[in-house]
């Protein structure tokens, strides 16, 4: 009989070791999988903030009439000579919805030549700045450009774990 | 049992251990980009700064070629180099007195590059030829300056220009105005509606982000008596005198001066430099066009102690001085700037397109400054690639 009991308790210990053990390894799990995000997350916010710093700072080099093209709340196109070569180049950021996802979209025609390339990204908005520091959409008015992108993991927003990024930048492009 | 047990518990800690490895270095990872972002910033700021200490070196030697400084955790490279471009490495656009600046900044292993090309001044710390402080504005006037209906003060096509109004009294506009410049007054700002005076004076250049519009104290503009000059005048009219069709004044360093005892009436096309020292009133009335070749500056020289009244569809290029009031009434275009002892009224459709007076026009009667907010004081960027 207590051979028996000995044999019950045993395995009821094992099983809470093994269920406690199983438990840990999915936390675990969870967090590498959340830090994992996290950092691809960074990354790629910073790689966006690359491509959109290194356009912005040049907005209007080279250009002697209007710099900028078009403004809205999601959608800039302006020219500058990004690869200083004495022809002007035309750039535009908006947004693109592909199969219920969207994408922040960069336009560049160069030399003639039409370039396009997208990002998934949460959000674009895009406002002009005038001398007071205010918003504005009156390209004569514009002196500078405020980005602010928002990255997340679609349908990851819906677990416990809401993985994105905030990437904003106010430029005052020097050619501008 | 008891194996069974240990063997899990080892197999559970590997597993774990592996998990730890993951979340340490996907932790490594991101400080590894904050610090390489920091880096990359750190560069491009010492880049930035190396500009900016090479303009302030090139204001006090423009024969200085750069240099290098060693930084906290990097370092900055200057290097400066004549150039005739706009735009580094740029074609040609027949600049003088230009320097291209390239500047290299370091941090850890990240780098950053800027190029920049700057107009030195003329003549650094020079007050030849510069104009008079109080002809520094597109529009300065002693009393109150009103502007009513569809008024646009700009540069006339030089963005380096600020179109810059200052009058000692109070400043109102009514109506669809603008002003590419700051605003100074003496007494009180007001439009209507209220919100032009924030959206509608909005300088081309503002790099110290200086208030748009702000109360001032006020400055003087000395009374002008042509009596005091006649005999520097070349040509003298004792009464009234009206000028049309082509009219050939002086050169640059030799500007004709004209003095009228009476009223001026003008209409007509200007080659030359000279100036007009009126006693009566200076008239433009009707259809008149009053052009000048000059596109860098005024050649012409309108002052008078009295009025000047231009109505209906009046075109003139010149640098305007008033010892009464200036009163711009229908479809005028002022292709210079305006000083007024007076009032400066503009009403209908005037649009002002300001060009710096030139000092040339301005040295046989008053002494030039060097506080000009125009000419160039310190080397001024024209591009900037980075």
């Amino acid at each position: 009989m207590n051979q028996s009991l000995d044999i019950i308790a045993s395995y009821l210990i094992g099983a809470v070791i093994v269920l406690g053990l199983v438990g840990l390894m999915i936390t675990f799990n969870n967090k590498s999988q959340e830090t994992k995000l996290n950092e691809i997350t960074q990354y790629t916010s910073q790689s966006l903030g690359d491509v959109i710093e290194y356009d912005f700072n040049k907005l209007g080099y080279g250009v002697s009439g209007n710099k900028i093209v078009s403004i809205s709340d999601s959608s800039i196109t302006f020219l500058a000579d990004l690869d200083n070569n004495q022809t002007t180049d035309s750039i535009t950021y908006s947004t693109v919805r592909q199969n219920n996802n969207l994408l922040l979209s960069r336009k560049v025609v160069m030399d003639a030549q039409y370039k396009s390339w997208t990002s998934p990204v949460k959000s674009l908005n895009i406002a002009g700045i005038d001398t007071a520091g205010n918003s504005t959409y009156n390209i004569s008015n514009i002196k500078g450009i405020n980005v602010r992108v928002q990255l997340s993991k679609e349908g990851f927003s819906n677990s416990r774990y809401a993985i994105g990024a905030f990437w904003q930048r106010k430029f005052y492009p020097p050619n501008l | 049992m008891g194996r069974m047990v240990l063997i899990l518990l080892m197999g559970g800690g590997m597993l774990l251990s592996i998990a730890t490895l993951n979340i340490n270095r996907s932790n490594n990872e991101m400080v590894g980009n904050s610090v390489h972002e920091y880096q990359k910033k750190e560069a491009k700021d010492f880049a930035k700064s190396g500009v900016e200490f090479a303009i302030r070196y090139l204001n006090d030697d423009t024969t200085w070629t750069g240099s290098t400084k060693q930084l906290n955790n990097g370092s900055v490279t200057v290097s400066v180099v004549n150039t005739s471009g706009q735009y580094p490495n740029g074609p040609s656009a027949n600049l003088t007195s230009a320097r291209q600046i390239t500047s290299i900044g370091i941090c850890g292993k990240d780098s950053a590059t800027i190029m920049a090309v700057v107009q030195l001044p003329n003549d650094i710390g020079s007050n030849v030829n510069n104009p008079p402080a109080f002809m520094q504005y597109a529009i300065n006037t002693g009393n109150n300056f009103v502007m009513n209906g569809n008024i646009n003060i700009q540069d006339d096509g030089n963005k380096q220009w600020n179109a810059d109004v200052h009058t000692n009294a109070d400043f109102n506009m009514n109506g669809n105005n603008t002003i590419d410049g700051f605003l100074t007054y003496g007494g009180n700002a007001t439009s209507n509606p209220s919100s032009r005076l924030k959206t509608n004076i909005t300088p081309n250049q503002n790099p110290n982000d200086l208030p748009n519009y702000s109360k001032v104290a006020q400055s003087s503009i000395p009374i002008f008596n042509p009596d005091t000059y006649k005999s520097k005048a070349t040509t003298i009219y004792a009464s009234n005198a009206t000028y049309s069709g082509n009219i050939t004044l002086g050169t640059k360093t030799n500007p004709q001066i004209i003095y009228v005892g009476g009223d001026l009436n003008l209409n007509g096309t200007v080659s030359g430099y000279g100036v007009f020292i009126v006693k009566g009133n200076i008239i433009l009335n009707g259809n008149v066009s009053v052009s000048a070749e000059d596109p860098n500056g005024s050649t012409l020289g309108l002052y008078t102690m009295g009025d000047l009244n231009a109505n209906g569809n009046v075109s003139v290029y010149a640098q305007i001085y008033t010892g009464g009031n200036a009163n711009f009434n229908g479809n005028c275009n002022i292709h210079g700037s305006i000083t007024s002892i007076g009032a400066a009224n503009l009403n209908g459709n005037v649009h002002v397109y300001y060009r710096p007076a030139g000092g040339e026009l301005t040295s046989p009667f008053w002494q030039g400054d060097d506080n000009s907010n125009n000419a160039n004081t310190r080397p001024s960027i024209l591009s900037y690639y980075e």
